[in-house]
């Protein structure tokens, strides 16, 4: 199917992509929790410390899934608690970039965590319909616009432009413009990765649908 | 996503590296002890074991210790410690690195993957991709599963079904993580127009 990056907005049925990738069995099945190391609970609990997420103790499909392979697991953990604990771009910002990336990637998972994420932080629900519109949709700023573009164009063209990157660049410094690429780049290896494996939604996402 | 069939190599070369570096690196006695050893760390998981110069991409990471420090992290743990055999991983990047049009991965790599035995004429024929007639199943599958990623960021239930007859789950969990690093290091070589290392001609090289 085409993506919505390549043919969208309107046309694009949520439903059909999240059908896709979801309504196929998981292609690597969790561990079950009984098989769960010591290790991987302490993974588990170190990364949700982290994120601010409370530890109830019980471990998601999705991470018990991962947790089959612990180091890749604790690779991507580094690369996501950096980006988001440590990160030189502003949270707001980092979400939005992020939204459009899942969006244009078609994945459920990202998109439906990131939704609520982004809410957190105060998003609107205004800004998320506006996300899927993209760089051309009315009531961007004109940094928010040229981030939005720059989302675009690293799918479209594996580049940034140099209108677009003089734009980003009057507001942004060197840390900030250097880490927007890579932060697109881990959220593509995440969104592969959970769409690869079709990886079970958490029971608060709705997936594409979510808003 | 590029039309890398009729892709024209030169009109790339020149968009990415035909204007100035966008980020300056550090001067040779700006770039700070720690991040040399990183440097030094991330060269000898890739088997190079002259660190005598800094190749300039580290020096420009050096402005954001913790984003390279994380980015090298996630590299070594792919390269140094990923379950995909040499070769296999290698075939992934090359096509991977051509899907891109990136002259700095595509020239590194084919280095890289002839210290794994693969030859010009399958380095030539990561250009063309699984359409390709001498690969053998499982070979195609990767290209296939790397064009997939590209332009669905899914994988097909053939592809999967023919790369699970050889890989384990770990490798098949890892390989879409390892499309991604390598993405990821598209988007900020390319957006950078960072320098090509002395040696590496880019997107020519074979």
């Amino acid at each position: 199917m085409a993506l919505p990056g390549t043919d969208t907005g309107e046309g694009f049925a949520a439903a059909t992509r999240d059908a896709e990738i979801l309504a196929s069995p998981q292609r690597i099945a969790p561990l079950p929790e009984e098989e769960l190391s010591e290790d991987a609970r302490a993974i588990c609990r170190e990364m949700r410390k982290s994120f601010g997420i409370p530890e109830d103790g019980v471990v998601p499909d999705s991470i018990r899934t991962m947790l089959r392979h612990p180091d890749l697991y604790q690779a991507q953990m580094a690369m996501g608690m950096f980006l988001a604990g440590n990160g030189a771009i502003p949270p707001r910002e980092r979400e939005l970039a992020i939204l459009r990336h899942a969006w244009l990637s078609g994945a459920p998972y990202e998109w439906g965590e990131h939704v609520m994420i982004s809410k957190g932080l105060g998003v609107t629900t205004e800004e998320i319909e506006r996300v899927i519109q993209g760089a051309s949709a009315e009531g961007w700023s004109d940094h928010e616009r040229a981030l939005i573009g720059a989302v675009d164009e690293l799918l479209s063209t594996v580049m940034l432009s140099d209108a677009t990157w003089a734009e980003l660049a009057k507001t942004w410094n060197e840390q900030q413009l250097m880490e927007f690429p890579v932060l697109i780049g881990a959220y593509f290896a995440t969104a592969m990765q959970q769409n690869a494996l079709r990886v079970r939604l958490s029971p608060y996402n709705a997936g594409l649908t979510q808003r | 996503m590029l039309d890398t069939e009729n892709l024209d190599v030169a009109a790339r070369m020149a968009e990415i590296i035909g204007k100035p570096a966008r980020i300056a690196p550090y001067a040779d006695d700006e770039v700070t002890a720690e991040a040399r050893e990183l440097s030094a760390h991330i060269r000898s998981a890739f088997g190079v074991t002259d660190n005598a110069k800094m190749p300039q991409v580290f020096a420009v990471m050096a402005k954001h210790p913790g984003l390279f420090k994380a980015q090298m992290d996630m590299g070594v743990q792919l390269v140094g410690k990923g379950q995909l055999s040499g070769r296999d991983r290698e075939l992934a990047i090359l096509r991977n690195a051509w899907l891109c049009g990136a002259p700095y991965e595509w020239g590194e790599h084919v280095d890289i993957s002839q210290r794994h035995g693969i030859t010009h004429e399958e380095i030539e024929r990561c250009t063309v991709g699984s359409t390709a007639p001498e690969w053998n199943g499982h070979e195609r599958a990767i290209m296939k599963g790397v064009e997939e990623l590209h332009a669905d960021k899914m994988i097909s239930d053939a592809t999967w079904a023919v790369l699970a007859q050889s890989w384990s789950e770990a490798q098949l969990m890892e390989f879409p993580v390892l499309i991604g690093q390598y993405i990821s290091t598209a988007l900020l070589q390319n957006s950078l127009r960072v320098r090509l290392a002395g040696d590496n001609p880019g997107l020519e090289y074979r």
